[in-house]
């Protein structure tokens, strides 16, 4: 078995096989090469035919399912952990607070501009402050903050790079640094 | 790495972290912490690594501790603790194969597989059995695309001829069948 006709030895024959196996392209010259060895050495034909149905067979093979025990575990250890909810819980009370100091401040401007509202309006601007500012209260206790402090750091933190963003500049408030929360 | 996206990672990929585990440590609890702990780890690294990048970083992490627990078993098996590596008992475990149809075609392959070094099997698996491409196979071994090709044809050649020498092989098999 050594080289046939062609030039091509047995080992260059089942290296361009193995490169067939691999998916890659070869040109023409070594393909036709490689299939006129095949063709006329019966080892390399044998062990080509051998090697292409072995591939067929393990390409087959299924996989073997992790055990829903293992499974359990790695969510307990990992978005299930107790610290990993307790990161979770806070953000949220942050993403609450942040929401209803911006809430809060909308409706403080809304109900004060009872010259230009009617009544009804104002009622419900106040009542839906009242509101906001519940949530607020509900999220310092989570965040266990003060209003004040909630307020003020989910403006620093949240709201205002959230406004940058968008292009927002926050107006200047009278007494002072923007959206204090003076009426707190 | 968002949460919502590690979730989904590891439902996509657990059973193939556990299929790799198991054919390269052929112990089912060996398999089972390896793949839990690459996929514990893949957590603990999710800021670093992206959604898109958790299939080459879990091949090669779970690879990487498939090698720490043969280690493991080479210093305990040198010691004498009487828990011998288990590469010694191929037969050991039931393999991905098993577990998906118990012919003697794939059992014989399992058998063949489980008689190869765990360098053989790492390229036989990711390849053969996963149809990984050859970077990341690359990427998750740390060897040279060349070598790589070039450890894939020795290891398939070993293959073949531990299957030739069994007497059960897919061709003795159509021969009967």
């Amino acid at each position: 078995m050594g080289p046939t006709a062609n030039g091509m030895t047995c080992a260059d024959a089942m290296q361009r096989f193995n490169e067939v196996l691999d998916g890659e392209l070869m040109d023409a010259t070594q393909r036709t090469g490689m299939e006129r060895h095949l063709a006329s050495c019966a080892g390399c034909a044998e062990k080509a035919t051998q090697l292409r149905e072995m591939q067929d067979v393990l390409r087959g093979l299924a996989e073997a399912p992790l055990p829903d025990e293992a499974l359990k575990n790695v969510w307990s250890r990992t978005v299930e952990s107790p610290a990993d909810n307790v990161r979770r819980f806070r953000f949220n009370w942050r993403f609450a607070a942040a929401a209803a100091a911006v809430l809060f401040v909308a409706w403080v401007g809304l109900s004060k501009v009872a010259d230009e509202r009617a009544e009804a309006e104002r009622m419900v601007a106040i009542k839906a402050t009242e509101e906001a500012r519940m949530v607020l209260q509900l999220a310092a206790n989570a965040m266990k903050r003060t209003e004040r402090v909630a307020f003020k750091e989910v403006f620093t933190e949240e709201i205002s790079p959230a406004l940058r963003k968008v292009g927002v500049k926050w107006p200047q408030a009278r007494n002072g640094a923007a959206g204090q929360g003076a009426d707190l | 790495m968002q949460e919502n996206e590690y979730e989904s990672v590891v439902t996509m990929y657990k059973d193939r972290v556990h299929s790799y585990a198991m054919t390269i440590l052929r112990n089912p609890t060996e398999a089972q912490d390896a793949a839990q702990e690459a996929l514990i780890r893949l957590w603990e690294h999710r800021t670093s690594v992206p959604a898109d990048g958790a299939r080459p970083w879990l091949l090669r992490t779970t690879h990487n501790l498939c090698i720490d627990h043969i280690r493991r078993r080479k210093v305990r098996s040198e010691v004498g603790d009487g828990d011998d590596w288990v590469e010694t008992r191929p037969d050991e475990g039931p393999g991905p194969q098993k577990l998906a149809e118990s012919s003697d075609l794939r059992h014989s392959i399992d058998r063949a597989l489980a008689t190869l070094s765990p360098e053989d099997r790492a390229v036989i698996v990711m390849r053969e059995v996963q149809h990984l491409p050859y970077d990341e196979i690359a990427a998750a071994l740390d060897v040279p695309l060349g070598t790589l090709k070039a450890r894939l044809h020795r290891a398939r050649e070993r293959l073949r001829t531990k299957l030739f020498r069994t007497g059960v092989t897919p061709w003795a098999r159509q021969q009967t069948g």
